[in-house]
């Protein structure tokens, strides 16, 4: 009885971690995206492939804003 | 059987964790707590740049509302002034890379975007009092540093060449040594990507005639004697120079961020490293900006040690005599973060 008490706590301990994991990732992505329409309007350039991300220290062929990344 | 959990537990966190990199072999690595230094009375918002000077304490920000420099009063960080105000009138700055002292305790300020060098001398409310515009001939100088009172030594992105020493009159009166990429670089206009993936940062030691660059983009370190015109050391793990892409004319990096400030010492070579790959960024693996590792080298470039910091720094200002580091930790509200090493005295 112990040992199947201790295996149900593990399999929903398991459950509940990566349902919780699951949603964060959903939350982060859908925040990334929010936030990197913003930048990217701010950085990315009209006559080229390349478009920048993000505040950070990066120098960004478009912009005086410095980026986190660029692609 | 709970063994088991935990394992699965274990595996599940282990997935979303990044990896850091860093191919050089240190003897040691030391670990460093910080002393965070409150700074009540102004918000940085991207601390970028850090120097000290006797009593004062000179921050630089490159993202700010208003003023990219700001000093404080060390250590009691009680403000008092902000200066380099951010906008497009005449005197105002478009932008700020690097802020440095010469031996007169004059600031000097460089704004990439308006190609110039600006000094500003100690104290100074009023604006700035004199400006060297840049060589036309150089293509966005994105650090420097002064050989003496009017003469500085910058990278640029032409390519053709990997420094370039300025006169009083901003003109380039030398070009030195060549980005150290295997194959070598041509003058052509297809090298601005390869400096573009090369950006690097540096400093400057008189008394030697020595430059120490570090690159952005990878892991490359290069100690160059200017006063012999003699490579010193290129100090370039395998594989961890920058990678890139080319669109266009311009470079995408796809390697690591390597290293984001440098300094050299009386007998060391200090340099913060990141070691954060693209696709972690991109994929919000790494969150936070800025290197938990100081990694120390000696004057030919051999690895002594490195120091693991409790937090992420972007820029630092290394004061030997104290034995203490100065660090700006860009993802904290108080970012000036003050790190003993060897000793415990000065706290």
């Amino acid at each position: 009885m112990k040992n199947c008490l201790s295996l149900i706590a593990i399999v929903l301990a398991t459950v509940i971690g990566l349902n919780v994991n699951m949603k964060i990732d959903d939350w982060k992505t859908a925040t990334m995206a929010v936030t990197l329409d913003n930048i990217e309007a701010l950085a990315s350039g009209e006559d080229s492939d390349t478009k920048c991300f993000l505040l950070g220290s990066i120098d960004c062929p478009h912009s005086s804003v410095k980026v986190m990344y660029i692609q | 059987m709970p063994i088991l959990g935990f394992f699965m537990l274990s595996m599940i966190n282990s997935c979303s964790k990044s990896k850091n990199f860093s191919d050089i072999k240190f003897p040691e690595t030391v670990s460093l707590i910080g002393e965070e230094r409150a700074m009540p009375d102004v918000y940085l918002k991207y601390p970028f740049r850090v120097r000290l000077n006797d009593t004062s304490l000179y921050v630089m920000d490159i993202h700010p509302a208003d003023y990219y420099c700001h000093e404080f009063a060390y250590p009691s960080m009680k403000y008092k002034r902000s200066f380099a105000k951010r906008g497009e009138a005449p005197d105002e700055f478009l932008d700020a890379e690097n802020i440095r002292f010469d031996n007169q305790n004059r600031l000097w300020v460089l704004d990439a975007n308006r190609k110039k060098i600006v000094r500003f001398d100690e104290g100074d409310t009023a604006g700035s009092q004199e400006d060297t515009p840049l060589d036309e001939n150089l293509i966005r100088t994105l650090d420097f540093d002064l050989l003496d009172d009017s003469t500085f030594i910058v990278p640029d992105y032409t390519g053709r060449h990997r420094l370039t020493i300025v006169d009083a009159n901003g003109k380039a009166t030398r070009h030195l040594f060549t980005i150290p990429i295997i194959g070598g670089v041509h003058g052509d206009a297809s090298t601005i990507p390869i400096a573009q993936a090369w950006r690097s940062f540096l400093d400057y030691d008189a008394q030697r005639g020595i430059v120490a660059v570090a690159t952005q983009l990878g892991q490359v370190l290069e100690i160059y004697d200017t006063q012999n015109e003699r490579v010193v050391n290129i100090v370039k793990p395998e594989g961890m120079e920058p990678r890139f892409v080319t669109k266009g004319n311009y470079s995408v990096p796809t390697g690591i961020m390597g290293y984001s400030d440098i300094h050299i010492g009386e007998e060391y070579i200090y340099a913060i490293f990141w070691g954060h790959s693209f696709d972690d960024i991109k994929q919000q693996k790494h969150t936070e900006e800025g290197g938990k590792y100081i990694h120390v080298f000696d004057l030919e470039g051999n690895p002594v040690r490195q120091y693991l910091l409790d937090r992420y720094i972007t820029g630092f200002h290394v004061d030997e005599k104290n034995k203490v580091i100065i660090g700006l930790d860009v993802n904290s509200d108080q970012p000036i973060v003050a790190y003993a090493y060897e000793t415990t005295d000065c706290f």
